[in-house]
């Protein structure tokens, strides 16, 4: 996913603006969270993470060592403490552990860590485990090993970090349903889709995409100018439905959207993941116009931040303090936020500071709240990042600062 | 600054080591030049030995010694294992002497040792270097470290973290007295427990005091850059965050460690979040960067600013960053000569947006230098992203450094003729 950070990064210094649209959602309420930032603070240094590298289970097979967090952090509360998930971008090459073979020759995973809000990485060896092959080759032809496929058939990356836990009385209760970043790198380009687990992290299973850009991947064509991200599932406000935040690449004119949506109905994914002997995502459907009938996987989609300064990295969840949702945006340098009722109509980005510095950019910002459910934000909560320093993998850490609403 | 800054002569030693450059040399600096006029030479690319052991990453500026020599710091490279950020080494102390050659002075060792340096060296009439290291030492909150001209390395001081300070990311002054003056990013107060940061003083026998405790807001929150001193002994700097608006501030601290924010930066059309100290005119007006800020209609992000603090605590913004020629996201301090005029870097933009080296006079910018583009393996013939700042000679020379890319892929020292 670096790539695509310093992408973003690059595209935040020469004006972003060029790719804003006039594809404008009027703004009509104003920011209540009156955000206070804190200091930055190291949560895991640079040689925690990589000692951390050197117990992960399996072991890593990349000379680099252990490429952690290439994604944001995000997290379930456990009974002693928090498992945290992010993605470790290292080459997972197929080997024979505890007599099974694992790995996908592929980039990425997903990783999962036991640990506390101020040591996310925790003391225990880190699970750092890719997305398996569906069962079914239908469901996803894409997730396969590149090394055995033509050119740009196959991901080149494949990982994920956001979890929903299935809660009690639905369809895979207890399971778990994961957002992942997928991508090819020749073009660059970028897409997401959802895994499944039934066993905590030790397994993941890929069910399918659900979100690519309304251009389409082209063997011959550009590669994409910024980021899709890994977002997080979030509830609508009806509880209803899933939605999915994420910048798309429209056809039409070239250009980014700042913030586009799409939803599925938490009933038709969680039927779909879980209700079947065959596993796969549900139909998304992204908004345009006023509709949730554009496909996800390549519709078209309306900006909501049409007139935002600040935006990448977008990041949504729901605030129970405000009650209001909240849009972390980082595109890699500067953070700002966004607050909305309904998840469509949003205020403009409010400033929060500059935290990444050329080259020492500060990416992948997650938020994390400090009540039973990580995912709901409060009054204060927690933003976590990865801070770079020098080339990639190296000497990167993971901060977070205290974002307190007044 | 030219030569030596710090402890070059006792009559201006008192103050900032930028107005010993502003006080000592360099008349030449006067007017404004095309970009075109300037000749760039890559004085040394760093990983020239293929391993870094050289050094790599350097991302201060350099500091000159009468005989030419230059010296500074990398972040990464050397020779040593035991740093907490791992990845090649754990920084350096270099010099490079006027032919170009490179001599590793100290490698960063880890463990009791400082490591990862980011500040600027100053140096003694002795050709004693002193410099801090934002981590490590025996507590592991940093240290200040002198270097002999042997490359002997002492400890001056490590940091006990706590209200004591802790990651001492900027470079060192010194008064008449021989003591040193910086910042810490943490320790202190506040700041859920981490603390905002601190001014502190280091006593010749190496003893620290703490002489301010930022608070946060409306105080001012983990100061990044060092101080400057005036005549008076008053202590001036900036903090990246905290203030009434979060945006960093511009504080004083007065001889009895009394002190007051300035100007709290207010972002917006204002600047925010400035990197590095501001540097003293004659006249008592500060000047400075922020790396963020001064977002307008054709610059709604904030490219960042060089701003002015006048005698009485007045700010204005006297440049606004475009993200064109001009550049972006300025982080290092000012280098001012005798007749006023400033000479910086951005640390992006420029027309391939890999950084600049400007000159602001009588009110207008001009680019004096832009950065090429590296290829896919890293490496140009010039660097990439300037991110410390700059000094001069008696000729009108620039000397800075660049972070990244360079012949060598590791950053670069560069010199800009006039």
């Amino acid at each position: 996913m670096r790539a695509r950070l310093i992408n973003g990064a690059a595209i935040s210094l020469v004006g972003v603006f060029a790719v804003c649209s006039a594809m404008a959602q009027n703004t009509t309420i104003a920011p209540t969270c009156h955000a206070k930032m804190s200091a930055p603070i190291e949560v895991v240094s640079s040689r925690q993470r990589f000692e951390a590298g050197t117990k992960a289970q399996p072991p890593i097979t990349q000379d680099q060592g252990f490429d952690w967090p290439d994604a944001q952090i995000s997290a379930l509360k456990t009974d002693s403490g928090y498992f945290f998930f992010s993605i470790d971008a290292g080459t997972h090459f197929r080997q024979l552990w505890h007599r099974q073979e694992v790995g996908n020759n592929n980039s990425g995973s997903v990783v999962r860590t036991a640990g506390t809000l101020d040591n996310p990485l925790g003391s225990a060896p880190p699970v750092d485990v890719v997305i398996d092959h569906n069962p079914d080759p239908k469901v996803n032809p894409h997730n396969c090993d590149p090394t055995k496929y033509p050119h740009s058939f196959c991901y080149t990356y494949i990982g994920g970090g956001p979890v929903y836990q299935v809660p009690h009385g639905q369809v895979g209760e207890g399971n778990w349903l994961l957002v992942y970043h997928a991508e090819y790198n020749d073009p660059a380009y970028f897409l997401l889709g959802l895994a499944i687990s039934s066993d905590h992290g030790e397994h993941w299973t890929d069910i399918g995409e659900i979100i690519r850009f309304n251009t389409p991947f082209s063997y011959h064509g550009s590669p994409a100018g910024a980021a899709i991200g890994d977002p997080p599932l979030v509830i609508s406000p009806d509880g209803k439905y899933f939605y999915i935040y994420f910048q798309d690449w429209l056809k039409d004119g070239n250009f980014f959207t700042m913030a586009s949506v799409a939803r599925a109905s938490i009933d038709s994914v969680l039927q779909a993941a879980f209700g079947g002997e065959t596993h796969y995502a549900a139909p998304f459907f992204k908004y345009y116009q006023g509709k949730w009938d554009q496909s996800g996987i390549g519709g078209t989609s309306t900006d909501l931040l049409p007139n935002a300064r600040y935006g990448g990295g977008l990041n949504v969840a729901y605030n129970s303090y405000l009650h209001r949702y909240m849009m972390l945006n980082s595109d890699s340098q500067n953070y700002s936020y966004a607050e909305s009722i309904d998840g469509l109509h949003w205020t403009d980005t409010v400033f929060l500071g500059m935290l990444g510095y050329v080259p020492n950019i500060a990416g992948y910002s997650g938020p994390i709240g400090l009540g039973d459910d990580p995912n709901i934000l409060g009054k204060e909560f927690y933003v976590y990042y990865t801070q770079f320093r020098g080339p990639w993998p190296g000497a990167q850490s993971v901060k977070r600062f205290t974002l307190t609403c007044q | 600054m030219g030569v030596i800054q710090g402890r070059i002569s006792s009559k201006i030693r008192t103050v900032s080591g930028f107005l010993v450059g502003l006080l000592g040399l360099v008349p030449v600096l006067c007017m404004s030049r095309s970009a075109a006029a300037q000749a760039f030479t890559e004085l040394y690319a760093f990983n020239t030995s293929g391993n870094l052991s050289d050094g790599g990453s350097p991302e201060a500026g350099v500091t000159r010694d009468a005989a030419g020599n230059l010296y500074g710091t990398t972040f990464f490279g050397g020779v040593g294992t035991g740093c907490d950020i791992y990845f090649a080494g754990c920084g350096t102390v270099f010099k490079i002497d006027s032919a170009g050659a490179e001599t590793v002075l100290h490698s960063f060792g880890g463990a009791h040792d400082g490591w990862n340096p980011t500040a600027r060296l100053i140096l003694d009439e002795s050709g004693n270097l002193y410099g801090t290291t934002g981590y490590g030492g025996a507590h592991g909150y940093g240290t200040v470290f002198k270097v002999d001209k042997a490359g002997n390395e002492t400890i001056i001081h490590s940091f006990a973290g706590g209200t004591e300070g802790d990651r001492p990311n900027a470079g060192l002054v010194e008064d008449a007295a021989g003591n040193l003056y910086g910042t810490t990013q943490y320790g202190g107060r506040g700041c859920d427990g981490r603390g905002c940061g601190t001014v502190f003083r280091i006593s010749p026998d190496g003893r620290e005091t703490v002489l301010y405790r930022f608070a946060d807001l409306p105080d001012g929150a983990s100061p990044m850059g060092g101080v400057a001193l005036d005549a008076s002994g008053n202590i001036y700097g900036t903090t990246w965050l905290g203030g009434a608006y979060s945006f960093g501030t511009v504080f004083k601290i007065d001889i009895c460690g009394r002190e007051k924010v300035l100007h709290s930066f207010a972002g917006g059309s204002d600047g925010a979040n400035p990197l590095d100290a501001p540097v003293l005119d004659k006249a008592g007006n500060m000047y400075g960067t922020t790396a963020s800020g001064g977002a307008s209609g054709t610059t709604p992000l904030g490219l960042g600013t060089l701003f002015k603090v006048d005698t009485a605590g007045h700010e204005s913004i006297v440049y606004t960053f475009t993200g064109g020629s001009d550049g972006a996201n300025p982080y290092a301090h000012l280098l001012a000569d005798a007749a006023g005029n400033l000479y910086g870097t951005a640390t992006s933009g420029g027309v391939t947006g890999n950084g600049t080296v400007f000159e602001f006079s009588d009110g207008g910018l001009t680019p004096l230098y832009g950065f090429s583009s590296p290829n896919s393996n890293g490496q140009n013939s010039d660097g990439q992203y300037p991110m410390g700042g700059l000094i001069t000679d008696s000729a009108g020379n620039l000397y800075g450094t660049t972070v990244q890319a360079g012949t060598n892929g590791w950053g670069s020292v560069f010199e800009l003729q006039p």
